[in-house]
């Protein structure tokens, strides 16, 4: 068997884009090796629910969690490092993007980037009121005032 | 209902570990959340799956969680789902066994009632609400020997005095004494008393079972309740020391043991009262004769000291009691410290011959009770007063006191009960050593002021207080 360095594999993405990665980077998603260590994967892989531009930025951090990987648990320093690039990597998306990737992430599972963009989620709605929330992401209020008042009474703490 | 399900499946899968992956994917992709409320939609959120949501609420900080409840009625619902809160409360600094106890137990005030968190009566998103609502108070747990003060907000006691040797004796109802000791407190904790609540202890005197005895234990909490309405308290929340640190243990029944400054009592408890009519028992020395006892031996063996403070520190850090006395005679427990000012001590049999006394209260002269024969006779009155349906309630010691921080007492007094119970009485005894040591009954008080429920039915307030005394009620 060829080292996981040297072995190559196609993924492919539902709108039919295909892109070469090497076998760890595969690896990086768990789906994907099941499939290798299933055997399945001679030809490229097909990914029925990923686009070409959620596969490439997803590839894109694939590597460089590869590339960069922390030389252990003690490598503070290379852990900062990623953590930092992982915070940019995130600031170049919307919040479409970004709901399209903890789709794919959670399809593919890769428990990092999943982590990484539930947490920008998390991240982004700490700032904001209620209505902020309900228009960037499109939620419709079906409260009634008097409802709503209610709840906001009960848990005033939250809105000091 | 059908949320509350999908709740519980995806809290069951991240807490019992790995699923194959392909199941894992089968599964969550199967329940869009949108298909679960026609009527109200999570916007944007309804494309990601329940185990994702959830896992975005765990990262968000609990009032970003009310505000997404806030948004809508779909929100609401995943948003105060009681599981999300019980994470939140996990990660407060207070353990979560404590919350849980003190919210399920001592909710209620007197007399304690049961809630269960099954049957869905408790709203943990209410009580999380609740508990950040919660004033912050004072506790004073004013003991014999040392008293701890701080904030109930606080995870821990921010002083301590010697209460002896400042105040002299603060358990006979003298105005002018209770009155210089709490001033002195509210003074070195530079607060105001008019400005919080407060949570006092009250010392453990008085047992019989007569009305004398009620009589006196009633003018020493009126002395008190006296001084800090006049200084103003808003409220007061007044608990006998033991049953606080039975609650510190997470247990409202069970005998406690408190080895105080100048005498030992034990007292069955049986929610959260103190059950007099079984019997109080009260050895005649404490932690003092301890200390006096060790201050004798190292006269004896030529060891020099200057005070007794030092006398104090060696037994706090290097006494213990043994587990068998007589093997532990004969093997080598040599230990030193340095105490400072006073240079290195070192210690060998006088480290566990002064815990020594506490069952063998003969090798210091005295013909008091036994430790181990105090507890086992309140075991055996408890066990024929029949109170309740099974016998499990005194099964559980709890120690409470400076006296009882030695190392090795909770281990050693199970085995002297062992043998001095019969064994229909013995089966199921457990000692719990000091849970917050010195502090035990500090914590016990802490847990009170910080219910979601506080003040309201713990305390009383200076309304409450006056008009009672009027009618003469107390």
């Amino acid at each position: 068997m060829a080292s996981s360095s040297t072995n190559k594999f196609v993924l492919k993405s539902n709108d039919d884009v295909s892109f070469e990665v090497t076998e760890a980077v595969a690896r990086e998603f768990q789906v994907i090796a099941h499939i290798i260590d299933d055997d399945c994967a001679k030809k490229a892989i097909p990914l029925s629910n990923v686009t070409g531009e959620i596969l490439s930025k997803m590839i894109e951090y694939g590597k460089k969690h590869i590339e960069e990987a922390p030389v252990d648990e003690e490598d503070e320093e290379g852990k900062k490092k990623l953590q930092i690039w992982d915070e940019e990597f995130m600031k170049q998306f919307n919040m479409e993007i970004v709901f399209q990737l903890i789709l794919a992430s959670n399809y593919l599972n890769n428990k990092g980037l999943l982590d990484l963009t539930c947490c920008t989620v998390a991240d982004h709605i700490k700032d904001m009121t209620p209505d902020e929330v309900r228009t960037l992401f499109n939620v419709k209020n079906d409260y009634t005032t008097e409802e709503e008042e209610e709840i906001r009474k009960e848990n005033s703490w939250a809105f000091e | 209902m059908i949320l509350r399900k999908v709740w519980g499946s995806v809290w069951n899968r991240s807490s019992s570990g790995k699923d194959p992956v392909t199941n894992h994917h089968h599964r969550t992709i199967q329940v869009p959340v949108s298909s679960l409320s026609s009527s109200s939609s999570l916007g944007a959120f309804d494309q990601l799956p329940m185990d994702i949501l959830v896992q975005i609420l765990i990262m968000v900080e609990p009032r970003d969680a009310v505000k997404l409840g806030l948004t809508c009625k779909a929100w609401q619902c995943l948003a105060s789902d009681n599981r999300l809160w019980i994470f939140y409360l996990q990660c407060c600094q207070e353990p979560w066994d404590s919350i849980f106890f003190a919210e399920t137990s001592l909710r209620s005030g007197y007399p304690l009632r049961m809630v269960s968190c099954q049957s869905g009566e408790l709203s943990f998103m209410r009580i999380y609400s609740q508990r950040a609502q919660v004033p912050g108070s004072i506790i004073i747990d004013g003991g014999s020997g040392y008293c701890k003060y701080g904030w109930s907000k606080y995870a821990s006691p921010s002083g301590r005095s010697a209460t002896f040797l400042e105040f002299g004796n603060i358990e006979s109802p003298i105005y002018a004494r209770l009155q210089q000791f709490f001033a002195t407190i509210f003074n070195r904790m530079q607060v105001k008393p008019s400005m919080q609540p407060i949570v006092v202890s009250l010392p453990l005197c008085h047992f019989d079972d007569t009305e004398s005895a009620k009589a006196s234990r009633r003018q020493l909490k009126t002395a008190i309740l006296n001084v800090l309405f006049d200084m103003n308290v808003p409220a007061v929340c007044a608990v006998n020391q033991a049953i606080l640190a039975l609650y510190t243990a997470r247990r409202t029944s069970g005998i406690v043991v408190n080895i105080g400054f100048q005498v030992i009592t034990i007292l069955p408890i049986l929610h959260g009262r103190v059950m007099r009519q079984v019997g109080v028992e009260v050895i005649g020395f404490g932690a003092l004769k301890l200390t006096g006892f060790l201050k004798e031996k190292m006269q004896e063996n030529n060891i020099a000291f200057q005070s007794l403070y030092t006398v104090r520190t060696l037994k706090e850090n290097l006494c213990y009691v043994a587990l068998d006395y007589k093997a532990e005679l004969s093997r080598d427990t040599r230990a030193s410290m340095e105490v400072a000012g006073e240079g290195w001590f070192t210690l060998s049999k006088e480290r566990f011959q002064t815990g020594e006394i506490l069952f063998q209260p003969r090798l210091a002269g005295m013909r008091a009770m036994s430790l181990h024969q105090a507890v086992a006779l309140c075991m055996d009155h408890c066990d024929a007063a029949g109170l309740t349906g099974d016998d499990s309630w005194f099964k559980t010691v709890v120690l409470s006191g400076g006296g009882a921080c030695l190392p090795g007492l909770a281990e050693r007094l199970e085995i002297e009960l062992q043998d001095h119970l019969s064994s229909s009485i013995y089966n199921g005894v457990r000692v719990v050593p000091p849970p917050c040591g010195v502090d035990t009954a500090w914590h016990g008080a802490k847990l009170i002021s910080n219910l979601s429920t506080f003040p309201g039915p713990w305390c009383i307030t200076k309304k409450q207080f006056r008009r009672k005394s009027r009618l003469n009620l107390w």
